[in-house]
């Protein structure tokens, strides 16, 4: 969790992911974050998010974007 | 049958009344039977390609789904991490194959019909540049299937949200059909998805007289919007575009400030029309225009204008080429390059390079289009560049980001950029547009002199206060929305007999002040895509 936190903070510095549960709900990312979120997950953890993935339930917290890595990690 | 005829409000009353008299278990079949009449009216040549594109897709979506089902079952059997593994892999390249088939069969139906005349053209200019003498045979052009850039996009969606597993793919081919010929997206919108329509579309409604209410004042309001501001301001943007080039300076400002104007009345009043028409339905119709001119950024603007078309091209191609092996690998190729935030962009970049190429090419088949899509690109990624550099700024002069003037001052920027770009789009080639542009910076007072009637040529005096009085109406309920506030509240709000006197105004008034010469039968602007 720390490793995702800590990629979350480069990317928006602004935000404070620990306690925003609705950040594509509330537009606080827009699509250029969430690619660019995507893209440091999928080369940090070693997994895939493809295009599917890309859902708002997947990216609307730190908790649900760690629960994504953990559930690529299985497959 | 244009929304503006006579013939149409004859249509809609039969509908209505057939949708709520008959049976409701019959209302579907009510709908899929309006869609067909209206869609035969256009011409009865071009029923075949809505019918192609439906049925195709229909299967298609069918076949991914029977996929999907299969390699799941098999999934079962699995054991291994590597049998799952290339169980999934196996079940995704099929999948691939099914829907690439339905994509290049359908787009490319659309791509010939829209695009032939432009790929030959661009054949005969490279092959003459390289002084290969073309054959001399007139290049296609060929007419339109009524809405075939907006259905075939919606048929689409759907495919691509299957091959997704966003829903299930629907089993009955009439309610699809329904769906995808359903006359009020049809001809220039919105760009539904079945998924948040498919729920009221086939539902049993009820009659009731809010909803008639409520959707008849918004399709009074649609039709005021384009019979009255519109239409109006159509005859003095279209002489302005003939003169402002040689008056140069405020008549140039004056001209794309009011073909703006005009293309917004003119858009978000056909929305106003269909939405009016599903509101007595009771089918939720997606919203196309959030207050675009509060945008402070041309990226929000393309959040808040056409937000359906924004959004298609996010979701079918922003991610999936953002998200593709290679616009990956090419950002991280770019790491040693470029900065860390710049090279994790580097996806977004490629990916928005093709949105806006193709958003420039789906307004028109022409360089000059695309050039438009280029352009708005540009001014995006540029704000997006500077972004740190503004931050810097506003921070050393203290100014936060709520500041009432600052928004001012970012609204009226971005409004003045916009209202530029739909000069330059509306102009007709690029010569004309950098024409303009030039004038802008030009000044020639010779005319000035020639009181109010120089800036709004073909308007009298009588049709200035109408046109003006439209927009601060417009600009009254926008202003409301913005707020948060729904155009239904403030309604509500007018006690009754000012509030039917009001509507009955507006009646009246589209009878009396709307533009009912040529322009009543040309149509809607965004119809001809």
């Amino acid at each position: 969790m720390d490793e995702l936190r800590e990629i979350l903070q480069e990317i928006r510095p602004d935000l404070d992911f620990d306690k925003e549960t609705s950040l594509i709900d509330d537009k606080l990312l827009d699509s250029f974050d969430i690619i660019s979120i995507a893209g440091e997950i999928n080369t940090a953890f070693d997994v895939e998010i493809n295009v599917e993935n890309l859902l708002p339930e997947n990216f609307n917290s730190m908790e649900a974007m760690y629960e994504l890595i953990c559930r690529l990690q299985d497959e | 049958m244009s929304f503006l005829s006579v013939r149409f409000l004859g249509f809609l009353t039969l509908v209505f009344a057939a949708y709520f008299l008959l049976p409701r278990r019959w209302q579907q079949k009510v709908l899929l039977c309006a869609n067909m009449v209206f869609y035969l009216s256009a011409g009865v040549e071009y029923a075949g390609f809505i019918l192609v594109t439906s049925f195709s897709a229909y299967w298609v979506a069918i076949f991914l789904e029977r996929t999907t089902a299969a390699y799941k079952k098999l999934r079962e059997n699995c054991r291994t991490r590597e049998e799952k593994l290339a169980n999934k892999q196996e079940a995704v390249g099929k999948k691939k194959k099914i829907l690439a088939a339905g994509l290049v069969f359908n787009f490319g139906i659309w791509i010939v019909l829209k695009y032939t005349g432009f790929f030959l053209g661009n054949v005969r200019a490279v092959l003459g540049a390289l002084g290969v003498s073309a054959v001399a045979v007139e290049l296609p052009s060929f007419v339109l299937p009524l809405g075939i850039s907006f259905y075939t996009f919606m048929a689409m969606g759907y495919c691509i949200d299957i091959y997704r597993g966003k829903y299930a793919a629907e089993k009955n081919f009439g309610r699809f059909l329904l769906f995808v010929s359903f006359f009020p997206h049809l001809v220039q919108g919105p760009f539904s998805r079945y998924d948040r329509m498919g729920e009221t579309l086939y539902a049993e409604h009820a009659f009731s007289f809010d909803r008639l209410g409520e959707g008849l004042v918004r399709m009074l309001w649609g039709f005021f919007k384009k019979m009255v501001v519109a239409d109006r301001l159509g005859i003095m943007v279209g002489q302005l575009y003939a003169t402002a080039g040689n008056d140069g300076g405020v008549f140039v400002l004056v001209l794309m400030v009011f073909a703006r104007l005009r293309l917004y009345a003119d858009f978000s009043g056909y929305m106003d029309i269909a939405a009016g028409i599903c509101r007595v339905l009771g089918i939720s119709l997606q919203e196309n225009f959030t207050q675009p001119f509060f945008a402070r950024s041309i990226e929000e603007v393309w959040r808040r204008w056409h937000i359906t078309l924004g959004e298609w091209f996010r979701d079918y191609v922003f991610y999936p080429v953002s998200m593709s092996g290679m616009a990956q690998k090419l950002g991280k190729r770019c790491r040693g390059v470029f900065s860390p935030m710049t090279a994790r962009l580097i996806p977004s970049y490629l990916a928005m390079a093709v949105v806006w190429t193709a958003t420039g090419l789906w307004h028109g088949a022409t360089w000059y289009y695309v050039l438009w899509g280029w352009m708005n690109m540009g001014i995006i990624l540029l704000g997006m560049q500077l972004a740190p550099l503004y931050t810097k700024v506003k921070q050393a002069l203290k100014i936060s980001d709520e500041n009432r003037v600052f928004r001012m001052v970012q609204m009226g920027r971005t409004f003045l950029i916009f209202c530029y770009m739909e000069m330059f789009s509306g102009a007709g080639s690029t010569k004309a547009a950098l024409g303009l542009t030039a004038a802008l910076f030009r000044v020639h007072a010779g005319r000035i002199t020639g009181g109010l009637s120089a800036f709004f040529p073909g308007l009298g005096s009588f049709s200035l206060c109408v046109v003006f009085t439209g927009l601060v109406l417009m600009g009254i309920a926008d202003v409301w929305k913005e707020k948060g506030r729904s155009l239904q509240s403030l309604l509500q709000s007018i006690p009754m007999p000012v509030r039917f006197l009001g509507y009955a105004a507006l009646f009246y008034g589209i009878l009396l002040l709307g533009n009912t010469g040529a322009d009543l039968t040309g149509g809607f602007m965004y119809a001809q895509f």
